[in-house]
């Protein structure tokens, strides 16, 4: 077997038992990648329907055949499970050092089951496994929890890991890894929480063979050259990282502001990339092996900015910069910076605690929320409520203990679901849906809830990337978006990282269809794939994934946007712009082969091959 | 007739001394010029595709500008 080691470890949290499996080289290819073989195992292994914060729901760690090959950001794993968020599926996505070294520690799958007595974590060295006690760094925030278990193993090993948030079951928490990557949305900390696993560390040097690594190399190399030539140019994402995007966002009146009732922002100039290249940045960093090294170490200095937001770490990023930024109203850079250093060593998405925050914000400022209730004002703007805030939600301490639950929980017990900006309970990343029509319907039908890495439209809708299209009209739409979300169950299948892989992997000018990915994965893997043919076991992964939260109750009742959505932006460039969900969810479930009420029919699940699950 | 151009991204480097991005700078170009004729006068890289809107919404090339118009014009990178 070529690419994979056609190993998985799984791990029972209640018994203590550790085992190996294996999977065959046809069970890889039909259940395409990371997420095939991870939904094959959901499926195979618990109810859709259970409780996914109970010891019966799996929680699965994967990695693609391209992890740990010398493909540009061949380094990235996903965790996988029942989302406590939304109540479907979670698959998050994370980069760093961790997805090589647990490719390399000899498995491409580990799958936890039931829950441990005590806290634990799992340590594996090159097929060693065993579960250790981790009752002395329960508690501890994830930096002191990498030190700690860096400290006890190996200063090699590198760490996933929940911090206080997790623990807590905040259902907004991530799993952090080499302390500044997250697998961020969906709860995927919440569930590891649930499991009493507070952390998986991993080394090793075992790497799969590949089929042909001549030939991969000679098609990395073409891959390389082109994104050399860029960075030579002056690479955008090389000098600012995704922070460049608040000036785009905000130019086309997308950009998320005061809880996304407007869609520019007048502090934007504050919080923009510039503004962090001046004052924050130390230095780019890359994830393992990447070239285009688009992370930002970064640091408030206490004296410059004050001592309540001085630190040091990774960040912020885009996404980040519009939630606890653009969306709370607040133009200060170092509290947004210092906010996410918070979130990652805490252990929370940075997306759904901003947004979550901003609606609380919203709620005050209408009267919804008092002072009383929250424990202080919490106005727009109020940089240090949003930071008193994200600490307290990863404690559930005082009013934290509703941020913690998400928007959809806190606006809707308050009696307000309408200032919850999410779709299947989970907060907008910072693209307002009301300007690029894709995305919105990605938003409402995405398996994992709102997620711009879910099938990221925005790249021709708003980007250009290879063709520019409007991202107002709703004509080609119901087919872009079900692409999209095809070519990225591709792309974190793989193992690779979206950054990289849309403009160097895909044949952007011609509908952004998966040549040289294609190529990557048949000469690791020995596969014939086409790019027809790997499309459709996108499409096959796409489809079971669906019917996962088929069988969890969720339809096209479920496929929804936040309400505001529906109301005509007030301002700015789309001005009067509404989102009509219904002209384009008909053609969408056409497009994918499912009936009207969004559930994949037995003639499509035949077709590809999988009616065993129906 | 006069418009608005503003660099975005990585292309405030080529931004005329003593603007910023945010609010742009004017420009004095012929009635009746579209988005391409300007474009190719524009201080950016030639060779490197680039994106860009008309007071916020999407363009195409061949789009006549009017006297007010906002050309914002940014690398087409993506991604975030």
């Amino acid at each position: 077997m070529f690419g994979w080691h056609g190993r998985m470890l799984r791990v029972n949290l209640t018994s203590g038992e550790i085992r190996e499996e294996t999977f065959s080289e046809e069970v890889a290819s039909k259940y395409f990648g990371a997420r095939g073989l991870a939904i094959k195992v959901l499926l195979d292994g618990m109810d859709p329907q259970t409780d996914p914060l109970s010891p019966e729901a799996l929680l699965v760690m994967a990695t693609g055949p391209l992890t740990s090959t010398p493909t540009p950001t061949g380094n990235r794993y996903l965790a996988i499970c029942k989302s406590p968020l939304t109540g479907a599926l979670a698959y998050s996505n994370s980069g760093g050092v961790f997805p090589t070294m647990m490719k390399r520690s000899g498995y491409d799958l580990f799958v936890f089951e039931g829950k441990a007595a005590n806290p634990v974590y799992l340590y594996v060295d090159e097929r060693k496994a065993e579960l250790r006690d981790a009752t002395h760094l329960w508690g501890l925030d994830t930096h002191q929890t990498d030190d700690g278990i860096r400290a006890e193993t190996s200063d090699d090993v590198s760490v996933a890991c929940i911090g206080p948030a997790g623990e807590n079951l905040a259902l907004i928490a991530a799993i952090i890894n080499d302390k500044h990557r997250a697998a961020a949305r969906s709860g995927v900390g919440t569930v590891m929480g649930s499991k009493n696993l507070k952390a998986v560390a991993v080394r090793g040097d075992l790497k799969p063979a590949l089929h042909d690594d001549k030939a991969l190399r000679a098609v990395v190399r073409e891959a390389n050259q082109q994104l050399a030539a860029d960075i030579r140019k002056g690479s955008t994402m090389r000098i600012y990282g995704t922070s460049y995007v608040p000036d785009v966002t905000n130019e086309a009146g997308i950009f998320p502001t005061f809880n996304f009732q407007y869609g520019q922002f007048e502090g934007t100039s504050k919080i923009n990339g510039p503004t962090l290249k001046e004052h924050f940045l130390i230095r780019h960093t890359a994830c393992y092996g990447c070239p285009l090294a688009c992370a930002r170490l970064t640091q408030v200095d206490g004296e410059v900015w004050g001592e309540k937001y001085a630190g040091q770490g990774e960040g912020p990023e885009y996404e980040t910069i519009g939630s606890l930024g653009s969306a709370c109203g607040i133009d200060n850079m170092a509290a947004i910076t210092k906010a996410n250093y918070l979130c990652n060593e805490l252990g929370l998405d940075t997306i759904s605690a901003g947004v979550t925050i901003a609606c609380a914000m919203e709620m005050f400022t209408k009267g919804i929320l008092s002072e009383e209730e929250i424990g202080r004002p919490l106005p727009f703007g109020d940089a240090d409520g949003m930071i008193e805030m994200v600490k307290a939600a990863a404690h559930r301490r005082g009013f934290g203990d509703e941020i913690a639950q998400g928007s959809w929980r806190l606006a809707s017990k308050y009696g307000h679901p309408e200032m919850s900006i999410t779709a299947k309970k989970q907060e907008f990343p910072s693209y307002d849906a009301r300007g690029l029509k894709g995305m919105g319907l990605l938003y409402a039908t995405s398996n994992k809830g709102a997620s711009h890495m879910a099938g990221d439209t925005a790249y021709t809708e708003l980007f250009g990337v290879g063709k520019k299209i409007d991202g107002l009209t709703y004509d080609g739409k119901a087919s872009l978006t079900k692409h999209f979300q095809d070519v990225f169950t591709i792309i974190d299948s793989a193992g690779l990282c979206v950054f990289v892989a849309v403009r160097y992997t895909l044949d952007t000018l011609n509908g952004y269809i998966p040549t040289r990915v294609t190529e990557m994965i048949n000469h690791a893997t020995g596969s014939d794939y086409t790019p027809e043919s790997l499309l459709e076991a996108a499409e096959r992964v796409y489809t079971l994934e669906r019917l996962f939260l088929t069988k969890a109750g969720i339809s096209r009742a479920d496929d929804t946007l936040a309400s505001r959505m529906m109301e005509p932006m007030p301002a700015g460039p789309i001005q009067g712009e509404t989102f009509e969900l219904d002209r384009l969810l008909d053609d969408y479930y056409v497009e994918r082969g499912w009936d009207e009420n969004g559930i994949p029919t037995r003639e499509k699940l035949e077709a590809l091959g999988v009616a065993q699950y129906a | 007739m006069q418009i608005t151009i503003r660099l975005l991204a990585s292309y405030r480097q080529y931004l005329p001394q003593g603007h910023d991005a945010q609010g742009g700078y004017p420009l004095d170009v012929p009635a009746g010029s579209t988005v391409g004729d300007v474009l190719r006068h524009l201080p950016v890289p030639p060779d490197e595709p680039c994106t860009y809107i008309v007071n916020g919404r999407h363009a195409e090339r061949k789009q006549a500008l009017k006297a007010g118009d906002v050309l914002s014009v940014f690398p087409a990178v993506g991604g975030g």
